[in-house]
């Protein structure tokens, strides 16, 4: 039987917890506005499409995090800063080029899998009542030259207390985040089909 | 640190005791469905689906009740909390309780059913005979995950946008402590030994290791992202911790802080629990919508059953 712990350790683990302490305590310094409080149920929305293309040229047009101004009809624009890198930042603004904004940070960066991962560290809730939002996009091959795009998203709905008012209920945000998502999809389609 | 060794021996000790007397039905699992509010309920030796139940809305928390043979599911939507007879799962009887119950667990000593109002800083109480409302207990902000020591005594209870523990003294229905832990602690597990807790800290992505009779946090051992909740295996004394952003979940060791593994699994992996009659580690998944089953010595993820839309399964949702 192995032994369960042994006791040279200690020393060295105390001190690691202690930092590890401070380190958080330092984090918690720097950010203390991080929107966390939310709802008991966590809403998923998932959008497919199937484009005829070939997935690598698909891949191509949405692998750069601030690429999505570009695909995406209701992004008038985006301001990137970090690249593909984890932890880049993306600003979006919606509808036109001063209008509301939406933070995002790219989470995972995949050419491999041609997937990417990001959050919502902002956004703004007459347009995205959400909260604690992470979102996946996949292309993936078909194999007749074809490919399909997967949108995945999770989120908690913007109003962290019981009853809602209507733009801020679950059924807000999954309807918000729903219409983002096809909207999105279908254009990328038409560009890439083109 | 030091006193942290006897602790977790004796951990291991009544881990081996309780694994001896397992039963010799087969276990099961009670999985909640958010999407088409049912749970599956799953044979965990063959693997299959043996029913399908409905229950109210947006179903999350389990708990199962031995001295009764009954499983507990919490319906945050519906303001309910739905009952399952073990042995006969065909239907569910629901009762009303707060607004929004969600963390639920029941007493292994007295007839008694604990829920966590997640909006009104509260945990009703309700009889596990005939379902009506006994009391409360006052909580803080968000109550979130909630666990009973073996023996009765205390009810762990983490108030989730507090960061905090709170301890309340089940024989005198006094609050005994509020124990300071990480950031957004969500699921509360205990050891069999009633000493050591674990909850898994959400926004601070680690682990808080309590020690409940000192009544402090001893060590904070870092995960995935997003931590959710965890279970113990009780036989090699490691803890298993579902990381909902990273879709993994970390093997950790509680007595070094070391990560031994990380498991791959379906996206947002929430409730966990060990089987001691199976030997293996069980795993919702809410966004892939299934239960896994890993084996704790290898690591491996050996099955996977599908479940319901947002499979959930947040508590003890195993009937063995």
């Amino acid at each position: 039987m192995r032994p369960l712990y042994s006791p040279r350790d200690v020393p060295a683990l105390a001190e690691e917890f202690c930092m590890l302490r401070r380190f958080a305590l330092a984090l918690c310094c720097v950010l203390p506005l991080a929107a966390t409080a939310h709802g008991p149920s966590r809403q998923k929305v998932e959008q497919e499409i199937t484009i005829k293309a070939p997935a690598a040229k698909v891949w191509a047009l949405v692998a750069d995090f601030c690429a999505i101004e570009k695909w995406h009809p209701a992004i008038a624009k985006c301001e990137g800063t970090g690249g593909n890198d984890v932890g880049a930042a993306r600003t979006l603004h919606v509808g036109a080029a001063d209008g509301p904004v939406i933070k995002e940070e790219l989470l995972i960066h995949d050419p491999g899998k041609m997937m990417y991962k990001y959050k919502i560290t902002e956004t703004d809730v007459k347009i995205l009542p959400v909260a604690t939002y992470a979102a996946f996009l996949t292309v993936s091959d078909s194999g007749d030259g074809s490919s399909k795009v997967v949108w995945k998203s999770a989120f908690y709905r913007s109003w962290g207390k019981a009853n809602p008012p209507a733009d801020q209920s679950d059924e807000a945000a999954i309807n918000a985040v729903t219409g983002t998502l096809e909207a999105g999809l279908a254009n990328l389609k038409k560009l890439a089909e083109k | 640190m030091r006193r942290l060794r006897p602790i977790v021996c004796s951990l291991l000790t009544v881990g081996a005791l309780a694994s001896g007397a397992a039963l010799n039905a087969a276990p099961l699992a009670f999985v909640t469905n958010q999407g088409p509010d049912n749970v599956t309920v799953l044979d965990l030796e063959s693997g299959k689906t043996l029913a399908t139940i409905a229950v109210g809305k947006d179903p999350a928390g389990v708990a199962w009740d031995a001295r009764h043979r009954q499983i507990f599911i919490s319906n945050p939507s519906a303001g309910s909390v739905s009952v399952i007879a073990a042995d006969r799962p065909d239907k569910a009887h629901s009762f009303a309780t707060g607004q929004s119950p969600l963390g639920i667990a029941t007493d292994p000593i007295r007839d008694q059913l604990y829920v966590a109002d997640f909006y009104s800083r509260r945990v009703d109480i309700f009889s596990t005979r005939d379902f009506t409302r006994r009391g409360h207990f006052t909580l803080g902000n968000a109550p979130s995950g909630l666990a009973v020591t073996p023996d009765g005594h205390w009810l762990a209870v983490a108030n989730r946008d507090d960061d905090n523990l709170a301890l309340i003294d089940l024989r005198t229905g006094q609050h005994a402590a509020e124990i300071a832990v990480g950031g957004h602690p969500f699921g509360v597990t205990i050891a069999p030994d009633g000493n050591t807790l674990f909850t898994a800290n959400v926004t601070s992505n680690d682990v808080s290791v309590v020690d409940l009779v000192a009544r402090r946090e001893v060590r904070r051992i870092p995960v995935g992202e997003a931590p959710y909740a965890s279970a113990l295996d009780v036989k090699r004394g490691r803890l298993f911790v579902t990381n909902q952003q990273g879709s993994t979940v970390s093997v950790i060791s509680p007595l070094t802080g070391e990560t031994l593994a990380t498991v791959n699994v379906g996206d947002y992996p929430e409730g966990i629990q060990y089987s001691v009659t199976r030997d293996r580690i069980y795993v919702a998944s809410w966004f892939d919508n299934a239960l896994y089953e890993i084996n704790p010595e290898s690591f491996k993820l050996e099955r996977t059953m599908a479940c319901g839309d947002g499979s959930r399964a947040f508590g003890s949702f195993i009937a063995e």
